[in-house]
């Protein structure tokens, strides 16, 4: 994969406004439990580099909290991200990324669907089957080349 | 003979490249003793400097300068310097000599008896006979700067020289590489062009001092000299920028170079640019205007650096402002236009693109446009006029024909960075008279417009301007003033979908109130205050509410008291909802703290206690006689802070004064035995406020101390009142802290243990030796260690009070709102904090090790934690290995709050001394931690939790991998499963720490 030839060289960069959850009183309640929620999961993601600007997947707007759907008793999280071009070819990339910083983020509950939203990218269906096929994902993961440039998108995600 | 066996060594030294400098300073102490004269040091070196050999010369030349050096002035005869320079002078014809010959003129230029003469001739020698440059640095260095104190000190010389002088300096710097020689050597030019005409040479000069622009320089850590990349540009845009007669040459140049690619060039470039604009002939910064306006508006639209766009609109402001007429003609403006008419001028550059762009459909760039507009308005009160002249019609007329929010929101923009350049140079435009009413109507709050989030950007817009109308000096009358002001105030107040709206609104009464803090109290505060009064406000509005008027307050002093006292009578009329009074003393509480803390705050103290603490508190103890279940104690300890701030920074005898009617009213109260049902106690913290803000020398006014204290003592032992026990307390352990005699204080001390002492034990008895040992401990007074020793004594016989009595450290070294701390002139030795823990630490661990039963280990540990938790980090980590075993008990044995700060402190001495738990590191400390992170344990509280999350994520910064490799795994596993921690807040931790920990020995 060559990532030094840039696939979208000026993409809109989007402000981002302050995210920070308000404090609740419930915050120091042991007694109540605070489920999972989409804010949460995004606050796990938004930060995520895009593999090709020195940018974040919030900036650039390839995340957005509306688009993600999280139900903690079923143990779901359904996750839509929009590529900033529709033949990105990041498109894949970014959505492993996605992948494997929720695989170290959330419980291991959690069965986590990542799709391409919907007419956002020329080549939909194989970005989404390729990202949702466990095999295929873990064979990305064992190619050390791919997994550095997965960490170094993750690098500023913590 | 003495002074030519010394004249040797020292040049047999100088050969052996010896140090020399026990030698020099004894020829110096000779001849300034008066042993040997300067005249027989230069017989005794005659040889050398007379040889025909170079080398012999130079060494000659070099002692002779090192002795010179080093010389007071008074060791040389007034006689001797003349014939010296003139040596010297000579010498600089000599190669070899001159790097000693420059030193030695140096130390002698500064001798009064250094005549002009001498200073001419050693110029010309300078100038004529030494080519600067085929000398090594320090040489050179030496050649500046001797010129550089010759412009310092001998003025009419340098004017006399002219000419030559100059041409002589520019032939000097010539080829100069060593930037320690160009600072000093352009730091000399501005110094020449005040004194001499450059005119003739200025070319020369020119030439060699720009072509060292744009100078870049990178400051290396091993280099001592302080020179920086910033001083050496400052200095070379001085020099290039002093002279009018280097405009000619400049302007064109430092225009090509705004084109750079590099940033710091352009900002470099254009940062000259703006000095050049305030010393060059306007004339000459004309013909090259247009360009310039040109890539300046490259620039700004680009916006690819804010550092950039800055300093691009300040050097077209300074460039407009060289350029602008002083003052608009007499005839008026529309002559003036008139003239534009006929000839571009140098506005037209600006506002041609400008009135392009407001006039097309879509307006481009109208952030950038109103930017360039408001520089070249702002440059001058003739230019203000003349681009709000060209501008405003157009905006105006755009404004009534179009209905599209976003071009109006855009098109207000810009017309409120032309306005706001009226403000900026003090003086409304003249068209704006004739613009007034349009401007109303524009910046008039459209009721039709939807203020949903969609248009609230224009409805900030609109703020902004009409808060522009109201600073620009003259434009609205007294009347439309206020109409403005409460504009703006409505956005505050009122309920906006956008809560930005309100946001600004708040921010821009921030602003108003510090330019028309007069209009802003008689317009905006009652607005206010009537919003806090309403029916059914709402928590939130208030809470928004209040913070608009602490934001004003505080930035604004001359409005900060009519807010205080507004706010008091809004409390105290009860037209406030009983719910809401917290909010608002807390405010109160947070403007008088902002208020006492600022550097004149004790002036205002003695309004503040009259119109706002007293006020606060006679309303609370009224309110409280009559109806007790109205006040909520959390609203006395706010407005017992209020009294705190405020009554502590008056002098004593303002603060006795006060005291007499607070004790008519408490004193009762707190002595009688109150039962735990009586809501009147709740109100004696207000009483304790006034009582330990006071100074040591405050006299209170009751007539036996003794009996006083007692009777507190008493009291407080026998109520069932927890809020009188705490206020006794409090009050015995203040006075006690403050009494400066030691006999009186131990007399006092018996007398409040020993009539504590005469029933049987109980919990009073243990918090009232936690106290005196708070008062006592503080001031190194052994009265407080014995208090402690009756604690730890009182623990380790595993008494029922064992527990209260290790709960109850806390109080020794904790904080506290009001008794004994250093706002209110608690007494504190120096070394108390050391002390205690130097004593108290190592009788805990002794304790610790000999008891027999895990609910002694159990409260001493809790003692430990106390301890440690208030104790700076310098202090603990003396002699920290010896606790180090028993905070890991402690975070084995006990539980919430005491395990977390145990936890805690076993992470500050991570990060301060890792080394010290390299043993314990995976043995001990990683199992508890990973014991403490798991959720399910009833131990562990959330911040025990988060405590061990954040030791966890600092372990593999501190600890090298291979001592940690046998339990990655586990703490992997324990914090896999912490990530699904109930808690929000503990899982951001936990999944941090796992992060860490995945990475953690993985190259």
């Amino acid at each position: 994969m060559n990532i030094t030839q840039k696939v979208n060289t000026a993409p809109l960069i989007y402000e981002v406004e302050s995210q920070t959850r308000a404090a609740l009183k419930t915050d120091f309640d042991n007694s109540v439990s605070d489920p999972i929620d989409a804010k949460e999961v995004y606050d796990q993601i938004r930060k995520i580099n895009d593999p090709e600007h020195p940018l974040t997947l919030e900036q650039l707007r390839v995340i957005n909290c509306e688009h993600i759907t999280v139900d903690d008793a079923a143990s779901r999280v359904v996750i839509e991200f929009t590529p900033t071009i529709p033949h990105c070819s990041m498109a894949t990339l970014i959505g492993l990324c996605i992948r494997v910083r929720l695989l170290r983020s959330l419980p291991e509950r959690f069965k986590v669907d990542i799709r391409v939203r919907e007419g956002t990218h020329q080549s939909e269906a194989d970005v989404n089957k390729q990202l949702n096929d466990k095999e295929r994902v873990a064979a990305a993961l064992e190619n050390t080349y791919l997994l550095d440039v997965v960490n170094q998108c993750l690098a500023t995600a913590a | 003979m003495l002074v030519q066996r010394l004249v040797d060594a020292y040049i047999i030294g100088l050969e052996d490249n010896a140090d020399n400098s026990t030698l020099c300073q004894t020829l110096v102490t000779h001849i300034s003793n008066g042993d040997i004269s300067l005249l027989e040091l230069v017989q005794a070196l005659g040889s050398y400097l007379s040889s025909e050999e170079a080398g012999r010369r130079s060494k000659g030349a070099h002692v002779l300068a090192d002795v010179l050096t080093d010389l007071p002035a008074d060791s040389i005869p007034p006689q001797a310097t003349e014939k010296l320079a003139r040596f010297f002078a000579a010498r600089l014809a000599d190669s070899p000599c001159v790097p000693h010959a420059l030193p030695s003129i140096i130390a002698l230029q500064g001798l009064d008896s250094f005549t002009d003469q001498c200073a001419v001739d050693v110029l010309d020698a300078l100038f004529k006979e030494v080519h600067v440059q085929s000398f090594q640095h320090s040489t050179r260095g030496e050649a500046y700067r001797l010129l550089d104190l010759i412009i310092d000190n001998r003025k009419t010389v340098v004017k006399s020289m002219g000419d030559d002088f100059v041409l002589g300096f520019a032939q000097m710097l010539d080829g100069e590489k060593d930037p320690r020689s160009l600072m000093v050597a352009f730091q000399i030019i501005p110094k020449l062009a005040q004194l001499v005409n450059i005119k003739n040479n200025a070319e020369d000069l020119f030439d060699v001092i720009f072509c060292y622009f744009p100078i870049t320089f990178k400051h290396r850590e091993s280099d001592p000299s302080s020179i920086s990349s910033e001083s050496l540009k400052s200095a070379l845009r001085a020099a290039i920028t002093c002279s009018p007669y280097f405009g000619d040459m400049a302007i064109k140049p430092l225009i090509e170079k705004t084109t750079a690619a590099s940033m710091s060039v352009k900002i470099d470039t254009y940062e000259t640019l703006s000095a050049a604009a305030l010393v060059y002939d306007p004339e000459v910064l004309k013909p090259d205007m247009e360009a310039l306006v040109e890539q300046i508006r490259e620039d700004v639209i680009m916006a690819s650096d804010e550092a950039v766009v800055s300093a691009a609109l300040d050097t077209l402001e300074a460039m407009y402002s060289a350029v602008s007429p002083a003052a608009p003609p007499s005839n008026g403006l529309d002559s003036r236009v008139a003239d534009f008419n006929e000839t571009l001028t140098p506005l037209d550059y600006v506002l041609k693109d400008a009135i392009f762009q407001l006039t097309a459909d879509d307006i481009k760039n109208p952030e950038q446009i109103g930017k360039l507009l408001r520089s070249a308005a702002r440059s001058s009160a003739y230019n203000c006029n003349v681009v709000s002249d060209a501008v405003l019609p157009i905006i105006v007329e755009r404004l009534h024909t179009t209905d599209v929010l976003t071009v109006r929101r855009e098109l207000i923009d810009v017309l409120n960075h032309v306005l706001s350049a009226s403000c900026d140079v003090n003086r409304k435009a003249e068209c704006l008279d004739s613009d007034k009413n349009n401007l109303l109507n524009i910046y008039r709050l459209d009721a039709s417009v939807p203020l949903d989030k969609e248009y609230s950007f224009l409805h900030i817009t609109r703020l902004k301007g009409i808060t522009l109308l109201i600073l620009m000096p003259g434009f609205l009358d007294v009347n439309e003033t206020t109409m403005a002001l409460q504009t703006i105030s409505r956005a505050a107040i009122e309920r906006n979908e956008d809560e930005n709206v309100n946001k600004e609104g708040s921010h821009l009464l921030v602003q108003l109130a510090q330019s028309k803090p007069e209009e802003v109290e008689t317009a905006v505060l009652p607005l206010f205050f009537d919003a806090l009064c309403e029916d059914m406000v709402s928590t939130h509005k208030v809470s928004s509410l209040l913070n608009a008027l602490g934001a004003i307050g505080v930035a604004t002093a001359t409005v900060l008291q009519p807010i205080l006292s507004g706010l008091v009578q809004v409390i105290t009329s009860g037209k406030l909802l009983p719910s809401h009074c917290l909010t608002a003393t807390t405010t109160i509480r947070k403007m008088v703290d902002t208020a006492t803390a600022a550097p004149n705050g004790a002036e205002i103290c003695p309004a503040l206690t009259s119109n706002i603490a007293i006020p606060l508190s006679d309303w609370a103890f009224n309110t409280g006689s009559s109806n007790s279940s109205s006040i909520c104690p959390a609203v006395i300890v706010e407005i017992a802070k209020t009294i705190t701030a405020a009554f502590s920074k008056l002098d004593s005898d303002k603060q006795e004064q006060h005291l007499h009617a607070q004790f008519g009213r408490y004193t009762m109260m707190a002595l009688k035995v109150g039962k735990a049902d009586d809501a009147h106690f709740q109100l004696l913290p207000l009483y304790s406020a006034f009582v330990c803000a006071c100074w040591p020398q405050t006299k209170l006014p009751v007539d036996n101390l003794d009996e006083y204290l007692g009777g507190l003592a008493s009291a407080a032992i026998s109520t069932e009142s927890f809020y009188q026990r705490d206020v006794c307390f409090e009050i015995i352990a203040t006075v006690l802290n403050k009494i400066s005699s030691t006999d009186s204080r131990d007399q006092l001390t018996r007398s409040v243990l020993g009539n504590a002492d005469g029933v049987d034990i109980g919990i009073a008895h243990v918090l009232l030796r936690h106290w005196v040992a708070r008062a006592l401990i503080n001031r190194n007074d052994k009265g407080g260690y014995e208090c402690v020793h009756w604690l730890l004594s009182l623990i380790t016989q595993d008494s029922p009070f064992s527990s209260d009595a290790a709960e109850g450290f806390s109080i020794i070294l904790g904080d506290h709102n009001w008794a004994v701390t250093a706002a209110t002139h608690g007494v504190f030795r120096l070394l108390s904090k050391q002390r205690f823990y130097a004593t108290v630490v190592p009788e805990i661990t002794v304790s610790f090790k000999s008891a027999s039963s895990d609910a002694i280990k159990a409260n001493l540990l809790v003692v430990l934690t106390h301890t440690v938790r208030h104790m700076p980090k310098s202090v603990l980590m003396t002699g920290i290995e010896e606790v180090v075993p028993l905070l890991l008990s402690a975070i084995r044995l006990t539980t919430g709050d005491l395990k977390a700060a145990s936890i805690r402190t076993i992470t500050m001495v991570m990060l301060e001394s890792p080394e010290t738990l390299q043993e314990q590191i995976a043995t001990s400390i990683i199992p508890l931690l990973i014991a403490s992170v798991a959720h399910t344990s009833s131990a562990n509280s959330i911040e025990v939790r988060r405590a061990a999350h954040d030791a966890l994520l600092l372990v593999p910064e501190k600890y090298p991998f291979s001592a940690l490799n046998a339990v990655r795994k586990n703490v992997l596993h324990a914090l896999a499963r912490a990530r699904d921690d109930h808690k929000r807040l503990v899982r951001m931790e936990a999944v941090k720490a796992y992060n860490k920990w995945l990475d953690y020995g993985v190259s």
